[in-house]
């Protein structure tokens, strides 16, 4: 009996400790960076997208890919946006991480929908631990409250100035809707919006050492980008107001194939907060293969980028990466890089 | 009985690694189909290696229920022989593809860490247990029987029979692959633990009817079949309710603890899976209660019936 009490207590005693390991409410805004990168002229980040390696890949045939994209798109930082895996194992995730490492150039995470399905544990994809491993890989999760994972950013500096902000959000996969049947695809929370404007005017208090963010000028705003996986609900808008205005290039770029915009199941407000703060100047997703449009929507660049291999549905015509040069001068450029596979 | 317990105990392990290919064939065509079928010549020796234990535990089954020493030693012959062709088909095929595909990598990795060598590994053994009961039984000689055709209705209930026999195994392998999968953070606990269990119950019956219909007298099987029955429909019951009681409070559960387990569902964007699990563990019990209370509709107990 007494044995029993104990493996009872025992069990008890661990469900406890896994009741608590969701982590406190006493983070800093600073604990979501894990190193600073320095900014060299017309910063490249190259952004892979939706790449679903799983059960069913060729490893072989995809490293030569990927030489050739990363190679062709020589970038400073390299950014993968969600579904990198679908159905994958824990060495499937592995090998990709040590091929995208053993290239010597920072590079992070955020998850989309299908991450989470494999075979492996949710704390395996998306804690710490999977990530730390890699020396040059800059993902961070401090397991704390808010929605998602790894939610966190890269600050790039031009000696001790913080001379753009890269920021990673977590946008969730799937929401069950009210029919308890179906599902639609996740948004970015208030709480994770919270914590995104925390970051950007704490960061802007830090740099000009005043006491509120409210004191700075538009110009003064250390200016961002952010990347996440799910399209926001503007991604339709900004489609919508570039049709109206006939295709002009001074607005967008590239194209709307795919069967619709699979955004968020509602408007969070994410893109109304980065126009009131005035900091981002480009949100970067993946989800839909083959849409890969950029349009200026509102002063912003609503963005997919080019999905990355040829993992499930896409058009060979347009996969590869999209690398985005962030100017000295506030401004960020786009080129999209189309690689085939070699036959 | 020591034939009876070797019946048993191989029948229960075949199940056992029949329910984890199931779910592992499903998954890896699944990815390999979203893909264009990219890699179904290389995966074709897997693919083989996979449906090989499901074969063989319908075999098992089949053989043993048929009374004839003559006719069951030609099915044992019968089978191994197809055993053997095909894990040795298999196995060459699997040696050839690793040079040809893999460039030589005997550990290139994709379904498991150690693909393509865990599976010829596994293909060998399968040639060597086809070929050792070949070897058994050589001199054992056996006649042709003159088949009897089944009717219509048997071949629909074989067939349906089957079909849940697959969906079964389905879920006892996504019970078991969720050994890889279970979200540590312990969050849902309450909702995932119904869930689980949901996916062994079918399983559970099919394995605890095998052995009562191998130990017990036919008087005795029905009332115990029944007590089975019973045993099965309230714990499903029990555990449904659980469940969905659970996802009425946190509708979001599957997908913050469970998506691994349900690939397809999130593919089709519809929460299929609790459902389907829920009413596959239904299944079973039903069949033996309607079995015990109405005997003259279901074909085994019919058959029984007429025999005792």
């Amino acid at each position: 009996m007494h044995r029993i009490n104990k493996t009872f207590s025992s069990l008890l005693a661990v469900f406890a400790l896994a009741s608590c390991a969701g982590g406190t409410d006493t983070f800093t805004y600073l604990d979501y960076q894990k190193q600073d990168l320095d900014y060299v002229e017309d910063f490249r980040v190259l952004q892979m997208t939706d790449i679903h390696f799983g059960l069913a890949t060729n490893f072989a045939e995809e490293w030569v890919y990927f030489d050739n994209l990363i190679s062709e798109a020589n970038p400073d930082m390299m950014v993968l946006t969600g579904d990198m895996f679908m159905n994958a194992s824990v060495d499937v995730v592995n090998k990709l991480y040590d091929y995208i490492d053993s290239k010597d150039i920072p590079w992070t995470v955020t998850f989309g929908n299908h991450d989470r399905q494999g075979f492996y544990t949710p704390q395996f994809i998306q804690g710490q631990k999977t990530y730390d491993k890699y020396d040059n890989c800059l993902y961070i999760d401090p397991n704390d409250n808010i929605s998602g994972h790894g939610n966190h950013y890269v600050n790039i500096m031009s000696g001790t100035n913080v001379e753009w902000q890269v920021i990673m959000l977590d946008s969730g996969s799937y929401h069950l809707n009210d029919d308890g049947m179906t599902y639609d695809y996740d948004v970015i929370h208030e709480d994770q919006i919270a914590w995104y404007e925390n970051v950007i005017k704490e960061t802007n208090i830090a740099q000009y050492a005043v006491d509120d963010f409210d004191l700075l000028t538009p110009t003064q705003v250390i200016p961002s980008i952010a990347f996440f996986h799910i399209p926001l609900l503007e991604y339709v808008d900004a489609w919508e107001a570039w049709v109206a205005s006939g295709f002009d290039e001074a607005m967008g770029s590239g194209v709307y194939e795919d069967s619709g915009v699979y955004h968020g199941y509602y408007n969070s407000g994410f893109f109304a907060k980065a126009k009131e703060l005035g900091s981002t100047r480009g949100m970067y997703v993946g989800h839909d293969h083959t849409n890969d449009y950029t349009i200026n929507y509102e002063g912003i660049y609503l963005s997919y980028g080019v999905k990355t291999g040829r993992g499930i549905y896409h058009n060979p015509d347009m996969i590869g990466g999209q690398v985005i040069t962030l100017g000295d001068d506030g401004t960020v450029g786009l080129e999209r890089i189309f690689v085939a596979y070699e036959e | 009985m020591k034939t009876k317990s070797l019946f048993l105990i191989t029948n229960t392990l075949l199940y056992f690694f029949a329910g984890i290919s199931a779910f592992f064939f499903i998954m890896v065509i699944f990815t390999d189909a979203i893909n264009d079928f990219r890699m179904f010549f290389n995966y074709l020796p897997l693919y083989i290696t996979l449906i090989l234990p499901i074969y063989a535990l319908i075999a098992v089954n089949r053989i043993a229920k048929v009374d004839s020493d003559n006719l069951k030693l030609r099915k044992i012959k019968i089978h191994a022989l197809i055993l053997s062709v095909i894990s040795v088909v298999a196995l060459g095929y699997g040696l050839i593809n690793t040079f040809v595909s893999f460039g030589g990598n005997f550990l290139a990795g994709g379904p498991s860490k150690y693909f393509p060598l865990s599976f010829l590994i596994l293909n060998l053994l399968f040639v060597l247990i086809g070929v050792y009961i070949l070897f058994v039984f050589r001199n054992e000689k056996c006649v042709a029987e003159t088949k009897v055709k089944s009717g219509v209705l048997k071949v629909m209930a074989d067939v349906l029979k089957h079909l849940f026999l697959l969906f079964a195994l389905y879920f006892l392998g996504t019970f078991a692959f969720s050994f890889y999968s279970f979200d540590l953070s312990l969050n849902h606990i309450w909702g995932t633990l119904p869930l689980y269990l949901l996916f062994v119950i079918p399983s559970l019956i099919i394995i605890t009817n095998e052995i009562i219909k191998a130990c017990a007298t036919f008087e005795k099987q029905k009332s115990a079949r029944f007590i089975l029955g019973l045993c099965g429909l309230g714990l499903t019951l029990v555990l449904g309710v659980w469940m969905f009681i659970y996802m009425n409070a946190y509708p979001n559960f599957v997908v913050e603890a469970m998506t691994a387990s349900f690939a397809v569902d999130f593919a089709i964007s519809a929460n299929l899976g609790p459902v389907l699990s829920f009413v596959i563990s239904l299944i079973p019990a039903i069949y033996l209660i309607v079995g015990y209370l109405i005997p003259n509709y279901i074909p085994i107990y019919k058959k029984r019936q007429n025999k005792g």
